[in-house]
């Protein structure tokens, strides 16, 4: 367990304090950028940082820079590879990454296995297309989601208005821990007690973000802020969808038959929003960023739904990522909506 | 046919059933299959089969860029038995182990000489190797192959020579002889010589199902432990010839040889056959499995085989092996 601990605290760690030297094949990044690529990476194949960067065991750290490993000379190689299959196949579009192959192992497999399941008579375009007309319109997906939450009042409630809420946070490693989340006005702020050690607060928004722990007060900046921000946003529910979105399948998703809705966000950023056929209401959502070795997941899943004076909310929201330090499931036992929220909590305390 | 030229029959059917395999598709897939005038191979009708000549293209480029000469990369390394591959890690993801653990060693694995004389000695030892070298051998029991259920099947064996006498599914009776020089089959709708695809066909899966002599290949070595059904083996692999692997799983506490996978090089991958092993018992002497599974990427030509009886050295008729008049 201590291992393990370790662990997800060194992965933690690495997004948040990687610097750039020596990067050579994935250049134009920023650190948030080259930190969640790397993450994908180390995803894909299973593996820990240690399996390409050197760790240096006077100083308990990784050399991120140090090209002394023949894993990390390969992991360029493979980089290139994926770039140049990218550029002349799929005109440049991240659609072979790292895991379309590896599939979360070293070493990927080539030959097929036995025995194989009979191959079933493929369905014609004809029969696809007719699959594909029955298939509701987006917009009456998202108007039922609205619907099941309480409604346009309430949906715009849940957008705008202040949050305020307890419960707990669980991390990859098990370990709960008391939280309070504030949010208002696009500012969150999260403060947790946890069993063990000092009381840890962290305040993240779209131009600025501050922590404070152990070490005092930190402001964030780059790929610390920019990374938080991501995650912060991870755990909002479901509020809107773009305009042009589409319903391109139909999956079960621990049971619940669920309508998987598709948008693009931004030219680099997509969604994929699963709705429950039968209660309207939202199971999933997974956000992809393109990056050169592929599109990076970002994952959260909605359960227990509640009322909030007339609101439907998750009370139980779980975000996984490829940065396993990222990944936790928070279980509210309380949540308000429009309570004021005191200023001072987004401002970062001075030191004394 | 534009890219994959130079193979024969055989190869090519293998081919395509590789990448068949790799998708999880039937044939119709990139072909059209017209309900009147049947398969049409040389249709360029359908956009899969255009976006499957890019892949392949894509593929050669790949490995000769990236791994000199070796096919390292094929269909199924992305698809894996889909039309799409995945390219989203799975989320959520657990936490990998830190420090990354060294790769195991193979210093302390069993010599795969050593391997190879237990499984001589589970299987009888040196007369059993004599009585294995017997040139005749008679085999009855059932076959069953692809969706069919088991059918009756006989096979004769005499050196070279090989009859295989079975039922299929209508009650019709077929009869398929391979020799030295060819071969002939009469079924119902009669008597006629073997056609070269057929003779490679037919000789491929007689040797596949031929029980085991027991030789290393070139290069042997103990792999890795692994697990095949719920046997504990050890894994010798080696090669055959330049373009053609094996790789031999042996019980580890029996001795005795459960799995055999030989893969050929093909331009899109290394294409397997395997043959799964099971229900050894004594055949006049010599321990022989009297359950043999081939396993192949074209489905409709795997078997299992299931006999009553083996018998080695008995006398055959070899006027049997002649064609009828």
């Amino acid at each position: 367990m201590r291992k393990l601990i370790l662990a997800v605290a060194i992965l933690a760690t690495v997004s948040v304090y990687a610097e750039q030297k020596n990067v050579q094949v994935l250049t134009n990044l920023s650190d948030s950028q080259l930190g969640l690529a790397m993450n994908n990476m180390s995803a894909s194949l299973g593996v820990h940082c240690d399996f390409c960067h050197v760790f240096n065991e006077q100083t308990k750290a990784l050399d991120f820079a140090s090209d002394a490993k023949q894993e990390k000379k390969t992991g360029r190689e493979m980089i290139k590879l994926v770039l140049d299959l990218n550029e002349k196949n799929f005109k440049g579009r991240p659609i072979v990454g790292c895991y379309t192959c590896h599939l979360g192992k070293e070493h990927p497999s080539t030959v097929v296995s036995f025995p194989m399941p009979p191959a079933a008579p493929t369905k014609s375009h004809e029969a696809e297309e007719a699959e594909h007309k029955a298939f509701p319109a987006a917009k009456d997906v998202v108007a039922k989601y609205i619907t099941a939450i309480g409604g346009e009042a309430a949906a715009k409630k849940l957008a705008t208005s202040t949050m305020t809420a307890t419960g707990t946070r669980t991390d990859l490693a098990g370990r709960s821990t008391p939280i309070e989340v504030f949010n208002a006005g696009g500012k969150t702020f999260v403060r947790s007690k946890p069993a063990e050690g000092p009381a840890m607060s962290q305040m993240v928004s779209a131009d600025s973000a501050w922590m404070q722990g152990r070490q005092g007060v930190r402001t964030m900046t780059g790929a610390d802020a920019a990374t938080s921000y991501l995650f912060a946003r991870a755990y909002e529910p479901v509020t809107s969808l773009p305009e042009k979105s589409g319903v391109f399948a139909k999956e079960t998703i621990d049971g619940h038959d669920t309508w998987v809705v598709g948008s693009q966000l931004d030219e680099h950023t997509r969604q994929r929003v699963w709705f429950d056929a039968n209660s309207g209401l939202a199971v999933r959502r997974l956000i992809t960023v393109d990056s050169p070795v592929g599109r990076i997941p970002t994952q959260t899943d909605f359960d227990d739904y509640r009322d909030v004076n007339g609101v439907k909310v998750p009370f139980t929201v779980k975000v996984s990522s490829v940065n396993g330090g990222q990944n936790a499931t928070r279980k509210y036992t309380s949540i308000e909506l429009g309570k004021p929220v005191d200023e001072k909590l987004f401002e970062a305390p001075k030191a004394p | 046919m534009q890219l994959l030229t130079n193979m024969t029959d055989l190869q090519l059917q293998r081919t395509m059933n590789f990448m068949r395999a790799s998708l999880g598709v039937h044939c119709d897939f990139c072909h059209v299959n017209d309900d009147k005038t049947g398969w049409d191979f040389a249709s360029d009708a359908k956009p899969e089969k255009k976006t499957g000549r890019e892949m392949i293209r894509m593929v050669l480029d790949i490995n000769s860029k990236n791994f000199p000469g070796r096919p390292q990369v094929t269909c199924n390394t992305c698809h894996r038995g889909h039309i799409h591959p995945e390219g989203l890690p799975e989320l959520p993801q657990s936490a990998p182990p830190f420090p990354t653990p060294a790769e195991e060693s193979r210093k302390g694995y069993p010599d795969p000489k050593d391997l190879l004389a237990k499984y001589v000695a589970a299987i009888g030892g040196e007369p059993a190797l004599k009585k294995l070298a017997s040139t005749t051998r008679i085999e009855k029991g059932t076959s069953e192959r692809g969706t069919n259920p088991p059918l009756p099947i006989e096979i004769y064996t005499s050196g070279d020579h090989v009859l295989v006498a079975n039922v299929g599914p209508a009650g019709n009776k077929n009869v398929q002889v391979l020799t030295a020089g060819g071969g002939w089959m009469r079924n119902k709708d009669g008597l006629k010589p073997l056609r070269p695809s057929d003779i490679e066909n037919l000789s491929g899966t007689a040797s596949a199902f031929t029980p085991f002599v027991p030789k290393l290949p070139d290069k042997a070595l103990t792999f890795s432990k692994a697990k095949v059904g719920d046997h504990e083996t050890w894994e010798v692999a080696g090669q055959l010839d330049d373009k053609t692997r094996e790789r031999l799983y042996f019980d580890i506490n029996t001795g005795l040889l459960v799995r055999r996978v030989i893969t050929r090089v093909s331009p899109i991958g290394r294409i397997p056959e395997q043959t799964d092993y099971d229900d050894y018992r004594d055949a006049g002497g010599v321990k022989l499995p009297f359950s043999v599974r081939l396993s192949l990427v074209d489905p409709w030509s795997s078997s299992i085989r299931k006999y009553a009886s083996i018998e080695l050295g008995a006398p055959v008729d070899e006027t049997m092996f002649e064609m009828p008049k």
